[in-house]
């Protein structure tokens, strides 16, 4: 048998993905070797892994995005690859170089395809010479004189919408109306993207006014194939935070679809994508238009696992460890509708983040329902992290199937000892504009500012 | 490296008095421990706790992830036996990380009482290492 490029596995991670990652690895006969902030040492997941160790304190500037400690964990404890997961360093080509640099494998992209597609401006261009559709607007950075922004904007037609190159998942922007508003508008974007990206590039949008969030999960290997594994829509978000992402996108026709994904893996050949990554796009009027593209795992990929029967993890590790795909895209079929609801520990009304023991943790089963959590009742939820307690995942033969399953899941669940959105997602299921299938991407914001108005 | 090689390395640490030998490079790396009766001096007892049950005195905890040790691979004593007094400042032990030895140092004055860690074993941050109790002679 022929070595293995890697047969220890670190997850630079927390949470359900943790878990997540752990259990591709086993499918795959891999160790692993979780790290941990002290916070969460008393996770599930923790006492799962093959060795745990512990490179931090709570706050994740010195635990989960110290890459110095990750490294020396890495050493440590002999691991030979690191999976970052998703947020945290999983799109820092900092980082992804640093490892490489170390000799070990980062279960991911080139810190190269990273570095472009987190650069906006650089992306939207390689998107372009792809043939991948954009939304209108100006042609790379824009200029320091506002006058010559002015005739830009003009040009493209108000409202516009201010980007920041390095900016991404809804930070860093600034919706235009009206061309007395483009000079402030213009001046403190700028200021912020030099602050928080270090990097004060701007670029300039047509603003779309009733977009579906939609987007494209694709998996490429280092030997040249490149697949689109189908399409999920995100369009229900609250402050750019999907709430419930579904598979496939209720309502657009197919072959449009798989044109678009088509595009995504011809853009994915030319700039020699590895891994998984996700194509993100605004859908309004009949036509699709990059926004960005994530080039790691999406929290919301099982809703594509469940409709296309192919484990996005275990295979994202296959490609690291050097693997040839053995799948065609005519092997890639969808079957059902799947829905995914993100349970989060936040009060449902305030959204402000709760924290404390969950006293009471009954979770739903039956056929069609899965769970992805790395919670257990009598675990404490720390205030330090992102809220996500749960996924769950359900999946149907029809929309229909999949939406009566999600309600009688919800139903099912009990969660005390902390506030969830729960009762959300009860209300979000009872929603006929949802429920139809049409969604904006502004249409949970809407609707919740309305029921506060009440 | 043949055999031939390693015996030859092992003649000459006999003859030369070392107890240890380490080598590393590109593409291989050699550690050599001579153990023919080597009973460390070293602390006659030693308490090894199994967590955070801790008594009165100071924590001193690893700071890195790494391989908690209380002698220098160089040499067969510890670094500082159980029931020694220590000044703050004073090396303790070592967590080592692949090449690195980082120091693990008092954090006051007192009396070395309880090593809390089991040695070459894998510790994170935070992991109780040692206990300092205030030293009754001052």
């Amino acid at each position: 048998m022929t070595q293995r490029r890697f047969d220890k596995v670190l997850i630079a991670n927390r949470g359900e993905i943790a878990l997540r990652i752990q259990r591709a690895c086993r499918q795959l006969d891999l160790q692993t070797v979780v790290v941990h902030s002290e916070a969460d040492r008393r996770a599930k997941y923790v006492g799962l892994a093959d060795e745990a160790v512990c490179i931090g304190p709570a706050a994740a500037a010195r635990s989960y995005l110290n890459p110095a400690a990750i490294l020396l964990a890495a050493e440590a404890t002999g691991a030979q690859a690191v999976h970052p997961g998703y947020g945290f360093l999983s799109e820092n080509a900092a980082f992804a170089e640093q490892v490489e640099a170390y000799g070990l494998t980062f279960i991911g992209p080139s810190a190269q395809s990273i570095r472009t597609m987190g650069d906006k401006i650089a992306a939207k261009r390689a998107m372009q010479q792809a043939g991948v559709p954009c939304v209108p607007g100006s042609e790379g950075a824009l200029p320091d004189d506002a006058a010559v922004v002015g005739r830009i904007a003009a040009m493209i037609g108000y409202p516009v919408i201010i980007k920041a190159a390095g900016g991404g998942g809804g930070r860093g922007m600034r919706v235009v109306r009206f061309e007395s508003e483009l000079a402030d508008a213009l001046a403190i974007t700028r200021a912020e993207a030099r602050r928080a990206f270090a990097n004060p590039d701007l670029y300039l949008e047509k603003f779309l006014e009733h977009p579906r969030h939609i987007e494209i999960q694709v998996l490429c290997d280092m030997h040249g194939t490149a697949l689109w594994l189908g399409d999920r829509d995100c369009s229900l978000q609250r402050r750019n935070q999907k709430v419930v992402e579904e598979a496939p996108a209720p309502g657009i026709a197919r072959d449009l679809i798989a044109r678009i994904g088509a595009r995504c893996i011809e853009a994915c050949r030319r700039i020699n994508y590895r891994g998984v990554g996700t194509f993100e796009f605004l859908y309004e009027n009949g036509a699709f238009h990059f926004i960005e593209m994530n080039t790691r795992l999406q929290v919301e990929h099982p809703v594509t696992e469940m409709t296309g029967g192919i484990d996005i993890v275990q295979k994202q590790i296959q490609v690291a460890l050097g693997e040839k795909l053995a799948l065609t895209q005519a092997d890639v079929a969808l079957s059902g509708h799947a829905i995914e609801c993100r349970i989060n520990a936040e009060d449902p009304l305030t959204f402000a983040p709760s924290a404390g023991r969950i006293t009471r943790w009954d979770m739903p089963g039956g056929i069609g329902v899965r769970i992805d959590s790395h919670i257990a009742s009598g675990d404490i939820v720390s205030p330090y992290y992102d809220s996500l307690l749960a996924k769950l995942i359900v999946h149907g033969a029809t929309r229909n199937e999949a939406l009566k399953r999600a309600e009688t899941a919800l139903s099912e669940m009990m969660v005390e000892g902390i506030s969830t959105n729960i009762p959300l997602h009860r209300e979000i299921l009872q929603d006929d504009a949802f429920r139809a299938g049409d969604v904006t991407i502004h249409h949970l914001e809407k609707r919740l500012s309305q029921k506060a108005d009440r | 490296m043949k055999v031939e090689d390693l015996q030859q390395l092992v003649r000459w640490l006999e003859e030369a008095g070392i107890g240890s030998f380490e080598i590393e490079n590109d593409d291989c790396s050699l550690r050599m421990n001579l153990r023919s009766d080597a009973t460390p001096a070293g602390p006659i007892s030693m308490t090894i706790d199994d967590g955070e049950n801790t008594g009165d005195g100071v924590i001193v905890a690893a700071d890195l992830p790494g391989i908690f040790l209380i002698q220098h691979p160089q040499n067969a004593t510890p670094i500082v036996p159980l029931g020694a007094r220590v000044r703050a400042g004073e090396l303790l032990g070592l967590v080592q990380v692949g090449q690195i030895y980082a120091p693990v140092t008092a954090c006051n004055d007192g009396k070395l009482a309880k090593i809390l860690a089991v040695p070459e074993t894998l510790v994170g941050f935070g992991t109780p290492l040692f206990e300092i109790v205030e030293s009754e002679f001052r």
